[in-house]
């Protein structure tokens, strides 16, 4: 087949101008990566996600009781707009580790057969607990990730304390259930080590044996009829659970981790809009500059095609064919890479997130879209930069072009300033204002990948002050010991006999309800000794604080859903699930706010008032010895009535271990920031030279060096690049804030926080484009025949 | 030639690799130029007159031969030379004026003043080639011709030894391009500047005290002109 010149002039032109043509490509790829990962990222977990829940029917609302008979589940399920409801028990018990520590299993009792069950489970190994094993064995199943870490396998004996008993129970199996998909304990305990928590399935008639609650059941879970309001409904159940001890209720979307999945999701939503959205438009812009450039330079030669007799459709699809190659070629790339990247994100998020099936696949939907949206905008862009073309008159365009106008800029009135600066800035400045939109674009290309390398970074940032607020400022225990229900405080006596052990304080965490006009709240108040030093807490501006001599120190997002205010009186009713429902009042003293989780502080004696009791404790925290806290910690094994110890040491070990995806998340986009600063900078270089060869031609030719040429060259770049890097600081900044906002939910407020360290670098990120400029104008005027460009026309 | 030559060219060849093929622009050509005079290189289009002026200005080197300046030889100059030599010794003046379209007339020429240790004031440059008035004025602004006259004045105002010319009337009309070369040889005459034309209008041969003609890369004949007219009288 003989190709059409013009199609071999297409490639001809890409191949003599193929560094900025790969600037776009590059560009354009790194956006239709982030574009086509993203989005087959969270189509698979969001595909992973549906199909689970609706093979495993996740309920739509949990209700929370002290305990009901089992009969009251006919009663819920007979209530208007209830298509389903299930009786269950969950309790938290304690498991003992080889090593002496413990762990936290909610442990789970499901009705056999499970088939109409809501919240089922999926046998991922192993088989499903009997109804009645032989010789009354207790079978449990293990979530996959606590399993694996702690090294537990079907055919395990793990030994549980429940009810003040320890107990040996067998492993049969590792399932997955819908509500543990991300496990943790509650909101406040995401910094924990998913090893010390993990959920264990059993059967309802084990359960209710193992912890005293024969015929009993404390959770109804119910699937509402589509269509039917779930505000009603709730208040209905209600309701009929009154009598049993109402202690929470709450939607499927705010089932903890739901909501960390779905904000998971969230985030991933934003990273494939806004990330992309600059790559491709930027890229789209690049082309447009780009052509529009080689259209000018190639006038004479668009003028002798047309004298020919080409037309301008045949011509415009000859120059826009250059910009939909590169669209192309950048989208095929993009896609080929996202795919990748997609594989690499999913495997991640599957440790992170026990979804069956949860696998990269490739997603066409995606990929076609991307290709789409490149190859539109690469025609805009075609369209955009080759429009000259029409305007060209063959004559007109074969005679020699006259010197590109010049304009007088509104500094040069400025004469103290104009005065002071030498010829190049002179003439780098009326450059940078006659070619307003390719400077524009560079401008904001700079500023662009400098606010994004800002971002890239401030995460780190947040993440690392956050460390340091909880783990400096809250946390100043090494220890907190729970116990399974309120104890004296004499008995904390016991605590601080254990080795190691300086000082231990009395707290008692509260589950309440509170209310204000109407509107309610549940949260958890922790009551503290005035004297107190091992919590810290902070005011609504995070400056630290103390407990308030009398009154309610109110978590601040609590008080933002109550509407309350210092000042106010909450009526609080408490929901320990142990003993009778208490009422009172409490006034709000002031705010506080916590690095992660919400949790409201009262002074000690005061809560228990409210309880009508008196010294009582549901936990403490202790301080140790320097480097003894994990001989405490094994001296507390043998403690029956301790259910839970949290190390501080250990919960920071585990985190900054697993910071890694938080690493690859950084390094991944410092690294497509930087390409597309450099892209930028290679084409608004490659732009500049080819304007200004002749220029510099005639610099040379009069006795300026390569390296002076060379300096008037990056000037013009050096403007944009230093107001480029100036506003990509500060835009980094409302960027990294507005991301913080997108990716807050209700769980965890992340407040934006930057650095000085992360403006430095990224301003490092501005001299390093500017270094490759210099570096790329110097190459270019190595290879530059002055001799021959003076000579020649253009 | 009565004075000493301050270049001598000793046979020089010239060879450039055009892709696979060899093209051979000067042949073992030898020329040697007076510092004051003002000499006219003739010859038709590829004759290797181009070639010549590159090779005495500094901007290439030669492949074969001897290009000494003030006897110091050039043609194994380094390229941190060669920028020097054209810095101090040389100014140029090309066919199309080359200014840089973002400077205006007089910053054009200060560019040149920059460059040199003993430059003459760039004001006065622009007033001797009749530009005065039109100092502020971006290149856009000017007619070819005022254009080519900055471009002189930017060679000039290094108050460089030799002035090389590359075809500088060839954009321009008659008249236009006459009164270039009358600027040129008045420079020649006010400044002592040595000047060498290249062109391929014979006409132009006029006007100088010396005339080496060119064909197919060598120079064929090389001859005094007893009784040089002005510029002005010049036809073509």
């Amino acid at each position: 087949m003989v190709k059409s010149p013009l199609l071999n002039k297409l490639f001809r032109t890409i191949g003599s101008t193929r560094g900025p043509f790969f600037g776009v490509v590059a560009v354009v790829a790194v956006g239709l990566s982030v574009f086509v990962s993203m989005a087959a990222v969270s189509d698979n977990l969001m595909r992973s996600r549906e199909n689970f829940y609706r093979q495993t029917d996740f309920a739509d609302l949990f209700f929370h009781v002290v305990r009901a008979p089992e009969g009251v589940v006919e009663k819920v399920s007979a209530v208007n707009g209830v298509s389903r409801a299930s009786g269950r028990i969950q309790k938290d018990v304690s498991l003992f580790r080889q090593d002496g520590t413990r762990a936290t299993l909610r442990l789970t009792g499901f009705k056999l057969p499970m088939e109409n069950e809501l919240n089922r489970i999926l046998v991922q190994q192993g088989r499903l607990f009997e109804k009645n094993p032989e010789g009354g064995a207790l079978e449990i199943l293990l979530s996959s990730q606590f399993a694996k870490a702690n090294e537990f396998r079907p055919g395990s004996t793990v030994s549980v304390a429940a009810e003040g008993k320890e107990k040996p129970m067998e492993v049969v199996g590792i399932a997955a259930s819908p509500e543990f998909v991300y496990a943790i304990k509650n909101a406040a305990s995401v910094f924990e080590d998913p090893s010390g928590f993990g959920a264990a399935m059993i059967s309802l008639k084990q359960a209710q044996q193992v912890l005293d609650f024969e015929g009993s059941v404390n959770q109804i879970l119910v699937r509402l009829v589509p269509g039917s309001d779930p505000d009603r409904v709730r208040k209905e159940i209600r309701t009929i659970l009154e009598p049993y001890g109402n202690l929470t209720d709450y939607p499927q979307r705010d089932q903890v981790s739901e909501a960390i999945l779905r904000g998971e999701l969230e985030q991933l939503r934003v990273a494939a809009t806004f990330l992309p959205a600059f790559f491709l438009g930027l890229a789209a812009l690049m082309q447009t500059v780009f052509l529009s450039r080689l259209v000018k330079a190639a006038r004479t030669q668009i003028g002798l095609m047309k004298a020919l007799g080409y037309d301008n459709g045949r011509l415009m699809l000859l120059y826009g064919g250059y910009s939909l190659a590169s669209s192309g070629m950048g989208g095929v790339a993009g896609i080929l890479a996202g795919y990748g990247l997609a594989r690499v994100f999913t495997r991640l998020y599957a440790t992170y997130f026990n979804l069956p099936r949860l696998d990269a696949a490739f997603n066409p939907r995606s990929a076609g879209l991307g290709l789409a949206l490149s190859l539109t905008l690469g025609c805009l862009a075609g369209f955009a930069g080759a429009r000259s073309i029409l305007g060209v008159r063959p004559a007109e365009a074969m005679r020699l072009p006259p010197p590109r106008g010049a304009v007088k800029l509104f500094l040069e009135n400025w004469h103290f300033l104009w005065g002071r600066l030498d010829l190049a800035s002179k003439m780098s400045l009326r450059s940078i204002f006659r070619n307003r939109f390719r400077s524009a674009v560079t401008f904001l290309g700079v500023l662009v990948s400098i606010g994004m390398l800002v971002v890239s970074l401030f995460t780190r940032d947040s993440v690392e002050s956050l460390f340091d607020r909880h783990f400096n400022r809250e946390l100043r225990y090494d220890l907190l010991a729970r116990f399974p229900s309120p104890v004296r405080n004499a008995e904390l006596l016991n605590l601080e006999r254990l080795p190691g052990v300086i000082r231990v304080e009395p707290l008692f965490e509260l589950p309440v309800r509170l209310m204000l006009r109407g509107r309610r709240e549940e949260t958890v108040v922790v009551g503290i000794d005035p004297g107190q030093s091992l919590l810290g807490m902070s005011d609504e501006g995070n400056r630290p604080r103390g407990l308030p001599v009398s009154g309610l120190l109110l978590d601040w997002n609590s008080a933002r859903k109550l509407g309350a205010r210092p000042g106010d009186f909450l009526e609080v009713e408490t929901l320990l699930g142990k003993g009778p429902s208490r009422k009172g009042t409490v006034a709000v003293a002031g705010l506080s706010r916590k690095s992660v989780g919400g949790v409201s502080y009262l002074d000690l004696e005061t809560l228990n008032s409210i309880l009508q009791e008196k010294g009582l404790v549901t936990g403490a925290a202790i301080k140790t010895e320097r480097g003894r806290s994990q001989e405490a910690e094994r001296a507390m094994a043998g403690m029956i009535n301790v259910s839970s110890v949290l190390s501080r040491q250990k919960e920071r070990e585990y985190l900054e271990k697993n910071l890694a995806y938080m690493n690859l998340s950084i390094a991944i986009l410092v690294a497509f920031s930087s390409l597309l600063g450099l892209a930028i900078i290679f084409n608004a270089s490659a732009l500049a030279f080819s304007e200004r060869r002749r220029d510099l031609a005639s610099l040379r030719a009069m006795g300026f060096s390569s390296e002076e040429v060379a300096l008037f060259l990056l000037k013009e770049n050096l403007f944009l690049l230093v107001a480029g890097t100036l506003a990509g600081l500060p835009f980094g900044k409302l960027l990294s804030e507005a991301y913080a906002r997108a990716v807050s939910t209700d769980l965890f407020s992340f407040v934006a926080v930057v650095f000085p360290r992360t403006y430095i670098l990224s301003a490092a990120g501005g001299v390093a484009f500017a270094a490759l400029a210099f570096f790329l104008g110097i190459r270019s005027l190595e290879r530059l025949d002055f001799a021959e460009t003076v000579k020649a026309r253009d | 030639m009565g004075r000493e030559p301050l270049w001598k060219l000793e046979r020089v060849t010239k060879t450039y690799s055009m892709g696979q093929v060899q093209v051979t622009a000067l042949q073992e050509t030898s020329l040697e130029i007076a510092e004051g005079e003002l000499l006219v290189i003739l010859g038709p289009s590829g004759s290797g007159k181009t070639t010549l002026l590159n090779l005495i200005g500094g901007m290439d080197v030669p492949t074969q031969g001897r290009i000494l300046f003030d006897g110091e030889s050039l043609e194994k100059a380094d390229e941190k030379r060669l920028t020097a030599y054209r810095r101090d010794v040389v100014g140029f003046v090309f066919q199309f004026s080359n200014l840089i379209p973002d400077l205006t007339a007089l910053e054009n020429v200060t560019l040149g003043a920059h460059l040199s240790r003993k430059p003459l004031s760039p004001e006065a440059v622009l007033e001797e080639v009749g530009m005065a008035d039109r100092m502020q004025h971006f290149p856009s602004q000017l007619s070819g011709g005022e254009q080519q006259r900055v471009a002189i004045a930017r060679a000039v105002v290094k108050n460089p030894r030799l002035l090389l010319c590359d075809e500088p009337t060839g954009s321009l009309d008659c008249s236009t391009g006459r009164r270039i070369l009358e600027l040129l040889e008045r420079v020649n005459r006010i400044y002592g500047t040595t000047v060498v034309i290249v062109s391929h209008n014979a006409a132009i041969g006029g006007m100088a005290k010396r005339i080496a003609r060119m064909s197919s890369g060598r120079i064929t004949s090389c001859s005094e002109n007893p009784s040089p007219v002005s510029p002005g009288e010049i036809e073509w």
